[in-house]
Order: structure tokens, then sequence, then C-alpha cells
């Protein structure tokens, strides 16, 4: 309760500031140092029996600043903070009132050319990954292609290498070979990660190809190798947004996903009002979702945004498993 | 006659259109650069030049410049912009500063090593300690 408290004080320091500007952090007096945060409230109706889920999720206080060659960031989170269901006439509640660190990292930026990071970061996978929080995304949810495939987290050393003319090429290499910070907040329980990315960039496209090792932890308790390979892109301009991911992993067992991938088109249709459609499609050796290894589906979504950093989404989410259709409504905001 | 008319015309709208000028510390060993490559300045994709950290500037919001910059260099609209810079804050990373007018701007960049701005090339001034490394009109 205590921290629940903190937060908010911490909110209402920033929203009685004299220049703070909504979705842009508040800066710390004269200092080089920013505040900010975001939340998001959410419901899902689930098709399967009657089931309907309201959740406070994603309640979190961002922290960062640069000094010199060196900056960090700091982003410690309340994940289902509150989730009330209702199942069949049964109703549960449950919080988890623990704060996680959700990254907590240091950069080093040498040079034009080399930057390094040290800590809990988001994996350099894929570009969904990288603001991977709801008010920031199109969509309530998260296509599976994101969860399944590689860790989200990782807490280690990441290495950039830069080469801007035209275009930009990125190479970055991923190290960890220790415990994870905050472990259970990742997808993935880990102990090693190596990975390596391939990023091109030309103006308002972006493509990028991942591959890597990582240490799981399976069901029985044992850490496992598992590969994985991942393809994306991202194209962005001022009315719309097309990315795709296309993904493999296998640890050379019975627990591979063979193949998940996600087609997403955001069109801005008018000013604040953008409609969304997502085409995915799995197919794994494991239970992905309600014991289903197989499915694709359709994600029609709208998202209403007042200004920028606010999002009032909803969507509706049709799968060739009909016990997967949802439908997902949520309230975000970016401070 | 018609076409001595529309000459006229035309070499009167070359004529109205403003030039501007992106202006750098004479120390900085930045020469003539792409708009993609300021642009990745400006957006802080490019963060250094060799090992000196950029500081892009821009002007107010409203001001002509920084309008034609948006729309000729960075071809951007304001409202993207606006995302780009909120997905950027949870990046950690902030927007350029701004300065209120071509005379702090040069200023700045004449006192700054890594400091880039751009101004109306009508008040550019090559007594300053300031060079021009980009050129366009609107």
């Amino acid at each position: 309760m205590k921290k629940i408290f903190l937060l908010f004080i911490c909110l209402l320091t920033i929203v009685s500031a004299k220049e703070y500007e909504l979705g842009e952090g508040y800066q710390l007096g004269d200092t080089p140092l920013y505040v900010g945060g975001y939340f998001s409230l959410d419901y899902a109706s689930y098709s399967k029996g009657d089931l309907q889920k309201v959740s406070l999720n994603d309640m979190a206080l961002l922290s960062y600043g640069s000094y010199h060659k060196f900056s960090y960031m700091a982003e410690m989170e309340f994940k289902n903070y509150y989730v009330k269901t209702y199942d069949n006439g049964k109703t549960t509640t449950t919080k988890d009132t623990k704060l996680y660190a959700e990254r907590l990292y240091a950069d080093y930026t040498a040079n034009e050319n080399f930057m390094a990071r040290f800590g809990k970061y988001n994996s350099n996978v894929g570009y969904w990954n990288l603001t991977p929080i709801n008010v920031l995304r199109d969509t309530t949810s998260s296509p599976v292609t994101a969860r399944v495939v590689f860790p989200k987290y990782t807490t280690g050393i990441d290495l950039q290498y830069h080469l801007f003319t035209q275009s930009e090429v990125s190479v970055n290499i991923t190290l960890q070979d220790n415990n994870s910070l905050d472990e259970a907040y990742n997808n993935f329980y880990i102990k090693k990660h190596f990975g390596l990315g391939l990023e091109y960039s030309y103006d308002n496209l972006s493509v990028k190809l991942n591959g890597g090792y990582f240490h799981k932890k399976n069901h029985t308790q044992a850490y496992v190798d598992n590969y994985y390979g991942y393809l994306s892109f991202l194209y962005d301009n001022d009315t719309i947004k097309v990315m795709g991911g296309l993904g493999h992993r296998d640890d050379n067992r019975e627990d591979a996903v063979k193949l998940s991938t996600y087609l997403q088109a955001t069109y801005e249709i008018a000013s604040h009002h953008y409609p969304v459609l997502r085409l995915e499609h799995y197919n794994a050796q494991i239970d992905i979702e309600n014991g289903i290894k197989k499915d694709t589906s359709a994600v029609f979504g709208y998202t209403y945004r007042p200004v920028y950093p606010v999002a009032f989404k909803v969507e509706y989410q049709v799968h060739s498993n009909k016990a997967l259709d949802k439908f997902l409504t949520s309230f975000s905001v970016m401070f | 006659m018609k076409r001595f008319f529309l000459f006229l015309s035309f070499s009167a709208l070359l004529l109205q259109a403003d030039s501007y000028v992106l202006i750098a510390n004479k120390d900085l060993k930045l020469t003539n650069i792409s708009r993609l490559y300021l642009k990745q300045i400006y957006l802080k994709k490019h963060r250094y030049f060799r090992d000196v950290k950029l500081i892009p500037v821009n002007l107010d919001v409203q001001d002509a410049a920084r309008k034609s910059f948006e729309k000729e260099i960075l071809k951007m609209s304001r409202n993207r912009l606006r995302e780009f810079w909120i997905m950027q804050h949870y990046e950690g990373v902030r927007p350029p500063l701004v300065m209120h007018s071509s005379k702090s701007m040069i200023k700045f960049v004449a006192k700054i090593k890594g400091a880039l701005g751009y101004i109306p090339e009508k008040n550019f001034s090559s007594q300053e300690n300031v060079k021009i490394i980009y050129r366009w009109s609107d």
C-alpha cells in the first residue's frame, strides 16, 4: 500500500507541474533526470463459457536520465495489480502487489558507432518487443508471436554497432549468463541468452533479422537449450503503420514452436481514429493457449486517442479455434 | 505571350520562396550532409558524430523555419512527431532543445561544439563561430 501511495504522490507531482505535457514525462528541476509512467485498465470477455475479466494492469513508473556518455532507465511496474474474474457466476479477485523491475539498465555510448547496455532490458528482437506497453501499442492484445519465440527480457549486456550513411545498418549482440532480474516477470525462466541481430533501416522502413540461443527452464524444472530465429519489419509514415514478424523456436525435443507469425496494419482514418487489422498464425508442439497448439486468427481493432498518450481501444478476435474468440477493451494513459 | 506570363509568375514564386540553412559549430568536423542523415540527427537516432555528442536544436513550434524543417527535411506531420516523441519518452530519449529566435540559435550553436540548428538564410552571419552544412527552401 505504501508503494501505491508513493506512486500517486509522484503522479500528483507530475500532473501539477507547470510545464508538463501529458505523455512526455517531467523533468526533475534543472537536473537531467526525468520521470513518467503509464497504466492500463483492461476488460476481456471470452466466447468460451461465461468468462469475463477486468484488470488494472501495467501500472508503472519510469525514471531516466543522461550524463555525458552515460544514461540510465528504470521502469518499476505492478503487473496484474488487480484482476477480477467472473467465470460462470463465480467471482474471484486476485492482487499482485509486488513491484517488479521491468527494465533497469545503464547505457554507455562510446561514439557514433558503438553503444553498450548493461542490466535488464527488452530483448532487442523484432519491433513489437521494443514498445510492448498497452498505451503505445495499437491493440490491447499482443500477437502470440511476441511471447512464444524468444525471451521478452534479458538481464545482461547488449552490445550495439551502428553504421549511418543514407541508411542505417545495425548489429547487436545480446549476452546473458546469469540469473534474470525478477525472472517471474519474464515470459520464460532463463539463465542464458545469446543473440545476434542485424537491422537495416531506410527512412520509414526497417527490417530486422534475429537469431539466438537461450537456456530455458521447462516444466520439469530442468534447463533446456532453445534456439530461435525471427524476421520482422516495420513501415511507418504519417497515416499508415504496417508491422510483422515471423519466428521459429526449437529445443530439439517436444517443446517447439514450428512457426509463429503476424502481420498488422494500422491506418489513421481521421485525426485521433485508428482502425487496426492483425492476422496471426501459429503451429506449435506445445500448448499456446487453452490447450491449443495450432491457430489462425484475425483481430479487428479500433483505437481512439483524444490525445496520443490517452488510448481507448476495442478489439474482437476471430480464431479458427472458436474457443479463443474474445472481445477486449482498454483504457490506457502515458504520463 | 501566355508563356511569358507563366515564366514571370514562376520566377516570382521562386523569388518568394524562403531559404533556410542548417548551421553547426565551426569546430564540428561535419560538412555536407544528406537530408536523411539530418533527419536521423533530429530524431536522435544518430546521437554522435565520431565521439562528439550532437545537440540538435529546434526553433519555436510556430516558427516558419521549423514548419519548413518538419515538412521538407523530416517529412513528418506535427501529430506524427508528437507520437514519435511520446514513444521515445518510453525509450528515455528527449526531444531536441528549443530556441526562441535565430539570434539565440546562432549564439547557442556558436558556443556548443556539438550543436546544430536551422535559421532563415537571411539571418545568417558568417562572422559568428558557425558554418552552414545544409541548405533548403520551401
